[in-house]
């Protein structure tokens, strides 16, 4: 939940359409009730032949009166209601417009985002569960990428071992598992992990990774 | 209710890249063995029943009751609102004493006429209050629907399991969010696919380099090439975590 976040964009999801329509549809049945029952009896007097002109003049005046009371305040309570509904709606229409644009980012392997909400929007309980997801997702795939570059340590090792001793037939193995071990890593590499973690994990899991150096076949991996 | 949404296609667990796909190929010629079989089990929540029930009152998120309290909350002001320039003036007319009683008997009559025409008014209007409310709770019914099923989803997919999916009742709205988090959901699995044939292969990769090893006669080597074996086992384990639909 952080605050820096503007509201941009006013309409950025279909449902604040129907939630406004919605909105202006009840508003005008109440405004028709209201016209139909406080200002019609009032209007009838006057298509009536047989009253006189003055009392037509009084009624008129009365009927404008009235109008011109009531119609400022409804206009703008209409308008402050309408403003209010939309960004009440906002609140609700702004997450899923980041949950959206996460979804399809984290798809193509961005692991490293996360949803943050504005201060006042909804779904912030959403966004908790969405958020932890991707904790999880993460950790595992940063243990899966751990053990990737054990499984790259011991393979330099076997590496260095088998140069000391040229054994063609153990060489062409070895040559099959390093293009194996590339592929595993281009797998792997999909994911867009945080680069910091990434290596401050590496540097914790092998100390001495620096000193012995990997091959220079896994170099030009 | 008719057919829940789903995602029509479920993604194959081929490689993304051209480049990973011919080395998988070459990987899979090279060694024969080497086939990663679809498991025909599917997860359970994959072939979840299609007959969702909207349950028209059932409050599953906090939204509904906001809703409710902010559509009852409106139609109060609009009455007050509206209660205020229709009957203060005349209200103030009756109190103001220097009118005379006729003057008074006029606006007294005046204010029970508008009476008698603002209560059914505000009768017939509150019915329309009513019917709004019942209808925005049913709006928001189908916002609340899908976040609550995301809300469930999202642990499940934490867990690893790759193969849930999301279905929707027929009229709920959220479909365009719902369908990005299956196609998340399948694109993630995809990945994890690749990573396991790509552990699979390498293991038995590891394994014949043992075996040579073990031909050659040199326990260093085997000693290595089995510290190996033990990584892509480990490796093996944290992809298990991953439920999808290839196991």
């Amino acid at each position: 939940m952080i605050g820096p976040f503007q509201r941009r964009q006013l309409f950025v999801h279909p449902v604040q359409y129907w939630f406004v329509v919605t909105t202006l549809i009840y508003f005008a049945c109440l405004l028709i009730v209201l016209y139909a029952v406080v200002f019609l009896p009032m209007v009838q007097p006057l298509y009536d032949s047989s009253v006189s002109w003055e009392q037509h003049a009084q009624i008129a005046s009365q009927f404008l009166e009235l109008n011109e009371r009531i119609w400022p305040w409804l206009i703008i309570t209409f308008l402050v209601l309408l403003l209010h509904s939309m960004y009440f709606m906002h609140r609700i229409a702004g997450p899923l417009y980041r949950f959206s644009t996460l979804f399809r980012s984290i798809g193509t392997g961005q692991l490293h985002q996360r949803a943050r909400l504005r201060k006042h929007d909804y779904l912030h309980r959403e966004a908790q569960a969405f958020n932890s997801m991707l904790d999880n997702i993460e950790n595992r795939i940063q243990t899966i990428n751990l053990h990737a570059a054990l499984v790259t340590q011991a393979y330099e090792a076997v590496a260095l071992r088998v140069q000391e001793q040229s054994s063609d037939q153990v060489q062409v193995a070895l040559h099959g598992l390093e293009e194996e071990i590339r592929g595993f890593k281009a797998c792997l590499a999909d994911f867009d992990l945080p680069a910091v973690k990434a290596s401050e994990q590496q540097r914790l899991a092998f100390p001495d990774a620096a000193s012995t150096g990997p091959s220079p076949k896994m170099k030009a991996a | 209710m008719g057919e829940p949404l789903r995602l029509a296609d479920q993604p194959s667990p081929q490689p993304e890249g051209a480049d990973q796909s011919n080395r998988a190929e070459e990987a899979a010629r090279t060694t024969p063995k080497l086939t990663v079989v679809p498991s025909p089990e599917k997860d359970p929540q994959a072939r979840e029943s299609p007959h969702y029930k909207r349950r028209l009152f059932s409050v599953v998120h906090p939204l509904q009751i906001r809703m409710l309290l902010q559509v009852i909350a409106y139609s109060l002001i609009v009455f007050v609102l509206l209660a205020i320039p229709v009957f203060q003036p005349l209200m103030q007319a009756l109190d103001n004493p220097a009118l005379s009683w006729e003057e008074r008997a006029v606006v007294a009559n005046d204010l029970l006429n508008l009476h008698a025409r603002f209560w059914p008014w505000a009768l017939g209007a509150s019915m329309v209050v009513l019917i709004h409310c019942i209808h925005s709770l049913r709006l928001m019914h189908r916002v609340a629907g899908p976040l609550y099923r995301l809300r469930k989803v999202f642990p499940k997919i934490a867990e690893g399991n790759l193969s849930v999916r999301t279905t929707l009742r027929q009229h709920d709205y959220l479909a365009p969010e719902v369908d990005l988090v299956n196609h998340m959901t399948a694109q993630l699995q995809s990945k994890i696919n690749q990573i396991k044939q790509a552990q699979v292969i390498l293991a038995l990769d590891a394994a014949r380099m043992k075996e040579l090893a073990v031909a050659k006669n040199d326990p260093a080597l085997v000693a290595l090439a089995k510290q190996m074996e033990q990584n892509l086992a480990a490796v093996k384990t944290s992809l298990d975590g991953f439920k999808t639909h290839n196991g």
